[in-house]
């Protein structure tokens, strides 16, 4: 079975590893941990081609324009030879969007176009969202998911899954 | 339009028209050859087409040589200032290999040296083992499987540098489960954050880990990685051959490690390679040669060992076998009492007693066989009380006659056969002094005649005219006389009178003694006719004997043999009857056939004559008791008997 590095990244707190656990052991914990550098587990996605193993890489939160240059330098290290990224934002923090799509924009920079899945966390407080969407780009795939609720989030790894079977 | 051409262009035209005459189908190839030269690609294949001929006929120009070189050395310091990785990762492949071959040669004669060392000694920590294999009953390859497992590559991941995704992945526990993409992919986040957090650049890679009892070794390749879990402590050399591994999978595999790892998951070639990475080794590794040759030492040894505690063992034996042997002898000895054995400075030496009435230890040595050993005896005089010694020391002490016989049984001593007075008295002392000798019992023995017969004139107290009778002087004198049987006794006319035969020594020995016994004679008249009837009896057989010649004075081969015998007995009959007061004179009578003359037949007689009588001197006859005689002789016919020398043996008158 093919396997294939999808690292998720995102500002702190948007739900990163909430969301992986979610996906992975089907648990949510309303505690808040911070991830100190990475955290991998490992998932099969049944894709319409054929299954595929995704390693996730649940990478520490970041903030291209906040985060200090030598977490940026690693967590590019961990992000070098992924083939596919997750982009988490908290919908209700319009930042982390923006801070999402410049992590992603750094990566295109620095390595290449590899598919994308934006994961707009947090949709059981979405009373309280105030993003602008005309920010994101077309071509972006993105859902709108709960950790919480465990909405959308088998749905948005499956997606990646399907667009990195076809490569 | 053509009037209205310049003038210029006119003699343009006209040069045109003239090349075309003068050159005619040149002027097409010129043209051919001008586009080729002025269009650049055009020139860039010529070149092209050129250029490997080219180098091949530089090569060996030294000039042209140094020219070429100075650009390329240019272009290779310019591309490793730019960026030094891309010669790096070019060179990687064979950079490690030639420089562990140049180390390993290094190395090799060193560890060549070092194993003859090795080979050559017994080592104290094999022999350890072998002792407690032997104790413990665990075959001995056991025993050293755990005291030298060194290391053991438990388990090994090959991973994409850059995906950290798992590209191989092999190990020894087939139980073992996890998630092999999750822990590769962990390590190479580790080895990510490990250089980004402590500041080091991507050149100065994680290399090793330290687990519990296990060691993470971490082998990085340009495009992937071979993590090993290493059980125990595996020499700094390993490293270098898993380098080599990795080198030779990158080799053959390194052109897909970027992409899909689905194809290199299912790869069987490049699983078997990563398999070799699951190496072992022993604490002491042994080429074969040396460990069979030190296995080929040890028996040698052993068996040495052995050869010399069985020699020793049974040289020990043999030297028990025969000490016990010799002191069984002596202890089963009469008279001998054996108190200890030891060994003084390689002699055996044997303690105890010895009566002096029994043969010396020598002689009983000798007589048993058990000679060829150092033996010394240490033995004191005593007296035994075995019966047979005591019975033995009787017979000497009292000077029995080999005629008495003592037996001893149950304290009691019997003796049989004739004794004398004081060895009556003695024998009858014992019974009171011996300490094993009860009583003695004398009723089988008597008196000698005369002890008798005086003992029972002293008891009787008999006068002189009491005599004895002639039964019991006849027994008397023959005791006195110690007469052999042949001698017969006779007593008439108060006389005995010795007649029979005996040996002129005998009668020569007893006769002159006058002989008185209990009041009777003896005379040896009788006895002395006899042995004189005897001697004329002797000469009448000898001078029956004639000495038959052949011709001249040689005697018949019958003759002759009997020579040395007849000279012999005639010896001994002249002294016998010279000892007996007699004169014998022996002549020899030579005589001869009737041929030839008087004279012939003189000589040849006289010659025969000289012959035996010389013979008969030579044999110890004296010469005045030999004298010659020729009888007349007679011519007449050939008899051969005549040829001969006979004899006559008459008693010389008394001068």
């Amino acid at each position: 079975m093919r396997s294939a590095k999808v690292c998720m990244v995102g500002a702190f707190g948007v739900g990163k590893t909430s969301l992986v656990r979610r996906f992975v052991h089907q648990q949510f914990d309303d505690r808040y941990h911070t991830t100190l550098g990475v955290k991998i587990d490992t998932k099969i996605v049944d894709t319409i081609e054929k299954p595929i193993k995704l390693v996730l890489w649940d990478m520490e939160g970041a903030d291209p324009f906040e985060t200090d240059k030598r977490s940026l330098s690693r967590i590019q290290s961990y992000l070098k030879g992924a083939h596919g990224l997750i982009l988490v934002a908290d919908g209700t923090r319009p930042a982390t969007v923006e801070t999402a799509l410049g992590l992603y924009h750094d990566f295109c920079r620095h390595f290449q176009d590899v598919p994308a899945v934006l994961m707009a966390n947090k949709a059981d407080l979405k009373n309280e969202w105030r993003f602008d969407k005309s920010i994101l780009p077309d071509a972006l795939v993105r859902l709108e998911t709960s950790a919480l609720n465990d909405q959308n989030v088998e749905a948005a790894f499956t997606a990646i899954g399907e667009m990195l079977s076809k490569l | 339009m053509t009037s209205e051409k310049q003038p210029e262009d006119r003699r343009k035209d006209d040069l045109e028209r003239l090349q075309e005459l003068l050159l005619d189908d040149d002027r097409s190839r010129l043209n051919e050859l001008d586009q080729r030269i002025s269009g650049f690609e055009n020139r860039v294949t010529d070149v092209a087409e050129v250029l490997p001929t080219a180098f091949k006929r530089i090569a060996g120009d030294p000039a042209l040589e140094a020219e070429i070189e100075k650009p390329i050395l240019r272009a290779i310091r310019t591309s490793i200032k730019r960026d030094v990785h891309v010669l790096a990762e070019l060179l990687f492949p064979i950079m490690g290999p030639a420089i562990r071959r140049a180390v390993a040669d290094a190395l090799k004669s060193l560890v060549q040296r070092i194993n003859v060392a090795m080979e050559n000694s017994f080592s104290i920590k094999s022999l350890r083992w072998r002792l407690e294999s032997a104790k413990s009953g665990v075959p001995y390859a056991q025993v050293v499987l755990s005291h030298t497992m060194r290391y053991a590559v438990q388990e090994a991941f090959l991973i994409a540098r850059d995906t950290g995704l798992v590209l191989a992945h092999v190990h020894r526990d087939e139980n073992l489960v996890l998630d092999e993409d999750a822990v590769a992919a962990m390590l190479t986040a580790i080895q990510s954050f490990i250089q980004d957090s402590l500041g080091m650049g991507a050149d100065e890679p994680l290399r090793s880990a330290e687990l519990g009892d296990r060691t993470l070794w971490v082998i990085n390749g340009p495009e992937a990685i071979l993590a090993c879990v290493i059980s125990g402590s595996p020499p700094r050399v390993v490293r270098d051959e898993l380098m080599a591994l990795l080198e030779s999978i990158h080799a053959r595999y390194g052109e897909r490690f970027g992409g899909n790892n689905e194809n290199l998951l299912q790869d069987t070639g490049l699983r078997a390679l990563v398999q070799q990475s699951l190496r072992e080794e022993l604490d002491e590794p042994h080429q074969p040669d040396s460990s069979s040759k030190a296995k080929y030492y040890w028996i040698a040894a052993i068996a040495l060992l052995l050869v010399l505690v069985g020699w020793k063992s049974w040289q020990e034996y043999q030297q028990r076998q025969f000490e016990s042997k010799l002191v069984v002898l002596f202890e089963e000895q009469p008279g001998y009492v054996i108190s200890s054995s030891n060994r003084e400075a390689g002699e055996l030496v044997i303690n105890g007693l010895r009566d002096p009435g029994t043969p010396l230890p020598g002689t009983i040595l000798a007589e048993s066989g058990l000679t060829g050993a150092d033996v010394r005896f240490r033995l004191k005089p005593f007296w035994s009380l075995e019966p047979g010694l005591v019975l033995q020391r009787l017979q000497t002490s009292l000077q029995l006659a080999d005629a008495n016989t003592l037996d001893l049984q149950d304290g009691v001593l019997r003796v049989n056969g004739v004794l004398d007075d004081a060895q009556t008295e003695m024998l009858n002392r014992l019974a009171v002094s011996h300490p094993i000798i009860d009583s003695v019992e004398l009723s089988e023995t008597r008196l000698a005649t005369g002890d008798a017969i005086q003992l029972g004139q002293e008891r009787l107290e008999a006068p002189a005219s009491i005599e004895l009778s002639a039964g019991d002087a006849i027994q008397l004198a023959r005791e006195r006389l110690e007469a052999p049987a042949s001698i017969e006794l006779s007593a008439t006319d108060g006389r005995i009178a010795v007649a029979g035969l005996s040996s002129i020594e005998w009668y020569l020995e007893k006769s002159p003694a006058p002989w008185n016994i209990g009041g009777w004679e003896i005379t040896f008249e009788p006895l002395l006719a006899n042995l004189q009837n005897q001697l004329d009896e002797e000469a009448s057989d000898l001078q029956r004997i004639t000495f038959l010649f052949t011709q001249g004075d040689r005697l018949t081969p019958e003759s002759a043999a009997n020579l040395d015998p007849f000279s012999r007995r005639l010896k001994s009959f002249i002294q016998s009857a010279q000892s007996l007061g007699g004169r014998p004179v022996v002549t020899l009578l030579g005589e001869s056939d009737g041929t030839g003359t008087a004279e012939q037949n003189l000589r040849v007689m006289r010659a025969r004559v000289k012959l035996l009588r010389d013979t008969l001197i030579e044999a110890g006859i004296t010469p005045t008791r030999l004298k010659t005689e020729y009888p007349p002789w007679r011519s007449g016919e050939e008899n051969r008997d005549q040829r001969r020398v006979s004899l006559r043996i008459d008693e010389e008158e008394s001068p």
